[in-house]
């Protein structure tokens, strides 16, 4: 998983871990550079007849960190500036240039949620699997 | 008696949105959470986010508690509130074939490429009150979790992408393909930001219906079932599941998954045209916000009605369909009505004791003239 990919999860990690990933930046020089801010992110989606169109908008809340010099951005869904935060510094030192020790910590706390968010869609996944339809045909048919 | 203009009553306002927030107070019951709302009526969390046209599950939850429940009033706070806030931008157009499928069912195909997957519904329940709710608490709850997963096959995994079933009918040259070349659009069309106009663009309409009332486009959409207009559907599909959302990363430029948004999509199939003298069926199409099945449907049905070339009933009409069902708006009209029109009524019973002077003066004079 790439550093993008690996920020994606931030969006759904329990609160409890968002922190935890926080934390990690806890010794490292972080400046806000946009601070935490809801808006609105226009969804628009191809239809069956490859004509895009806006179905309607969605709360986000984006912010952006430098670390060292290089900027992070952060956007997450519905009102969470925390976990925007945390997503533009997890942002910021995967895009910056060296591997650094905060690096290896957030990739490392980002593949443990991975993993757990494997487990639970694999749990949701097999509910979902249990649903799936086999049809007898009827005698004589 | 006398009607006059009035102004004031100010006092009287503030006591009345007083007391509309007492009544949902007043129980002995404990106060609803807006977690709880979100988890536990989540359908009707999913349809205040797609009337309001503002995917925001905690705020949506938030006003159905403050509106004690009524829907309307629930999408029309969620709307207001998102005039309150910034568009930071627009996410790359989403395909559906990369949908995170978590039910999906065509009534045109029995096997169709990946299963039929019934997915969470209600559809099969009996429509019987379950008494054992009326004792639901966590001891319930866990034991019926681990009802759920014991016996649970962890080994069976479901595609999370399944190919469209319509593909099936395209590729055989059955399906209307492509929107004709008058119908196809340069860019997208925002009825946020410029008002509908009629002919509406395909872009325009369908962003109309995708903040639609459930109610309003169901009973549209079931006049034309029952035969006020001619579309008889077939479900060609319909889909739940999760639509990422993705934008440009602004440093990098590289696609930016946000996060995962609940739709429903629908397709369904209608009576068969043809414009190159091949008949072909024909497609209308569906999408809104949460779980909505209904309204997905009625949406692909509406969609596909108002393309009819000559209208003849009002589902076929476009203009008249995008502009009733817009819930917020028609609900602010009719509510209005609730709003003093003291002026007005005065005008109209002025002119009706007028005309009854009328009439009465003429009935006299044919009197006088009938006896001389």
């Amino acid at each position: 998983m790439n550093g993008t990919d690996l920020t994606a999860l931030i969006d759904t990690m329990d609160e409890e871990r968002v922190e935890l990933l926080l934390q990690l930046f806890a010794d490292v020089e972080l400046t806000i550079s946009t601070p935490p801010r809801t808006g609105l992110m226009m969804l628009a989606v191809h239809d069956s007849f490859a004509t895009a169109f806006y179905p309607g908008e969605i709360l986000v809340t984006e912010a952006r960190v430098i670390y060292d010099g290089c900027e992070g951005f952060g956007m997450v869904l519905g009102e969470a500036p925390r976990r925007a935060l945390a997503r533009a510094a997890a942002d910021a030192v995967f895009r910056y240039s060296d591997a650094t020790q905060v690096q290896k910590s957030v990739r490392a706390c980002l593949l443990e949620e991975a993993a757990m968010q494997k487990t639970r869609q694999l749990e949701n996944g097999a509910l979902v699997a249990a649903t799936k339809v086999n049809f007898d045909l009827m005698p004589g048919a | 008696m006398g009607y006059v203009a009035v102004k004031g009553g100010n006092e009287a306002i503030e006591e009345a949105c007083r007391l509309f927030a007492y009544e949902r107070t007043k129980g002995v019951s404990p106060p609803l959470g807006v977690d709880q709302i979100r988890e536990q009526l989540y359908l009707a969390v999913d349809r205040i986010m797609s009337e309001g046209a503002l995917y925001a599950p905690e705020l949506a939850a938030l006003a159905l508690k403050q509106a004690a429940g009524d829907t309307f009033e629930a999408s029309f706070m969620l709307r207001a509130f998102r005039a309150t806030q910034q568009r930071l931008g627009y996410s790359l157009p989403a395909g559906t074939e990369k949908m995170r499928v978590v039910r999906r069912i065509s009534s045109a195909f029995k096997d169709i490429p990946g299963g039929q997957i019934l997915g969470s519904t209600s559809d099969y329940t009996l429509r019987l009150l379950d008494f054992d709710l009326l004792g639901d608490d966590e001891a319930r709850r866990s034991a019926f979790r681990e009802r759920i997963f014991r016996h649970l096959p962890l080994d069976v995994e479901v595609p999370q992408t399944f190919p469209k079933v319509i593909s099936i009918l395209r590729r055989e040259g059955l399906l209307e393909d492509v929107m004709a070349v008058e119908q196809r659009e340069d860019a997208i069309a925002d009825i946020t930001r410029h008002p509908l106009t009629f002919p509406a663009p395909r872009s325009a309409s369908l962003q109309a219906l995708a903040r639609g009332e459930t109610g309003g486009m169901l009973t549209l959409a079931y006049s034309s079932m029952r035969g006020y207009g001619n579309i008889h559907p077939t479900l060609g599909e319909l889909r739940v599941g999760y639509l990422p959302l993705t934008i440009r990363h602004p440093l990098s430029g590289e696609p930016y998954v946000i996060g995962e948004v609940k739709v429903t999509e629908a397709e369904v199939l209608a009576r068969m045209e043809g414009n190159d003298g091949m008949p072909k069926f024909s497609l209308g199409y569906g999408l809104c916000f949460g779980q909505n099945e209904i309204k997905a449907i009625s949406m692909a049905i509406l969609d596909r009605s108002t393309r009819t070339k000559t209208p003849k009933s009002p589902a076929e009409d476009q203009e008249f369909v995008l502009y009733h069902t817009d819930g917020i708006e028609a609900m602010g009209f009719c509510n209005h009505w609730k709003l003093p029109h003291y002026v007005d009524f005065l005008s109209d019973l002025d002119r009706l004791r007028k005309s009854q002077e009328l009439a009465q003066a003429a009935t006299r004079k044919e009197s006088t003239d009938a006896a001389a």
